[in-house]
């Protein structure tokens, strides 16, 4: 799995390649904490090149979604497959991101 | 379209990637739907990895052995496991209704299992635990 950063303006965004299992979830948890820490509030993941996420994963991004809302920030997923998105419909976790196209 | 059948065993480290190659090669051969091919490789990876986990508390090995059958419009899933008796149809399912601070970060794997698969069925069998897993799925 690889993750690309690019600033726009406030914005982070977290271009996702590959798979997000339970090998390469912590990669992906260092990189929003660092991220929080560093007090970006503005987070946006880039989910079209992600072909797999596990309860891992899952457990990854609820966990910096619980942080970025406590410090007032916000978190948006894009451009999901529509499977990857039945994954977080399924789990209850679609109504608490912005999913953005 | 012939059915396709795959049996393998897991015993001492889990590789992932190994795990990935063969589930990979499992579904391109048999042409599974990419979603189909996603839900084999998130069923078996929630499953294997429970299974190692609880054995671990345990302080136990456990040795997996999985079976896989595609059909037209049907995959199989089975995987047989010496480890403790445990039965994922037993677990408690997260309430996936609260805010997300209340959320709890574990539950997850079962419940998705459950969601994503048709069937599911448990059976202890002497000292091993079986559980299968059907998907049912449009065939072109």
């Amino acid at each position: 799995m690889q993750i690309e950063e690019t600033i726009r303006g406030e914005e982070r965004i977290l271009a996702i390649r590959g798979q997000i299992d339970s090998s390469t979830s912590e990669d992906l948890e260092k990189k929003l904490t660092d991220l929080l820490n560093a007090g970006e509030k503005q987070v946006i993941l880039d989910f079209k090149n992600v072909d797999y996420i596990s309860s891992a994963g899952l457990r990854v991004i609820v966990k910096a979604m619980k942080e970025i809302e406590r410090v007032q920030g916000k978190m948006c997923l894009c451009s999901v497959k529509d499977y990857i998105m039945e994954v977080f419909d399924v789990s209850g976790l679609a109504a608490f991101f912005t999913i953005l196209p | 379209m012939e059915e396709g059948v795959l049996s393998f065993q897991l015993t001492g480290r889990f590789e992932q990637r190994q795990l990935r190659e063969i589930l990979d090669n499992f579904s391109q051969l048999n042409h599974l739907p990419p979603k189909i091919a996603f839900v084999l490789q998130l069923s078996l990876e929630e499953l294997i990895t429970n299974c190692i986990k609880y054995s671990a508390d345990a302080g136990t090995h456990p040795v997996i052995e999985i079976n896989l059958r595609s059909e037209p419009g049907l995959l199989l899933v089975e995987m047989v496991d010496d480890s403790a008796p445990f039965n994922l149809l037993d677990a408690g399912i997260p309430n996936v209704n609260v805010s997300i601070q209340d959320r709890e970060v574990g539950g997850l794997g079962i419940h998705l299992l459950r969601s994503l698969m048709d069937e599911i069925q448990y059976e202890r069998n002497g000292h091993k635990n079986c559980i299968r897993l059907k998907k049912y799925f449009e065939y072109p």
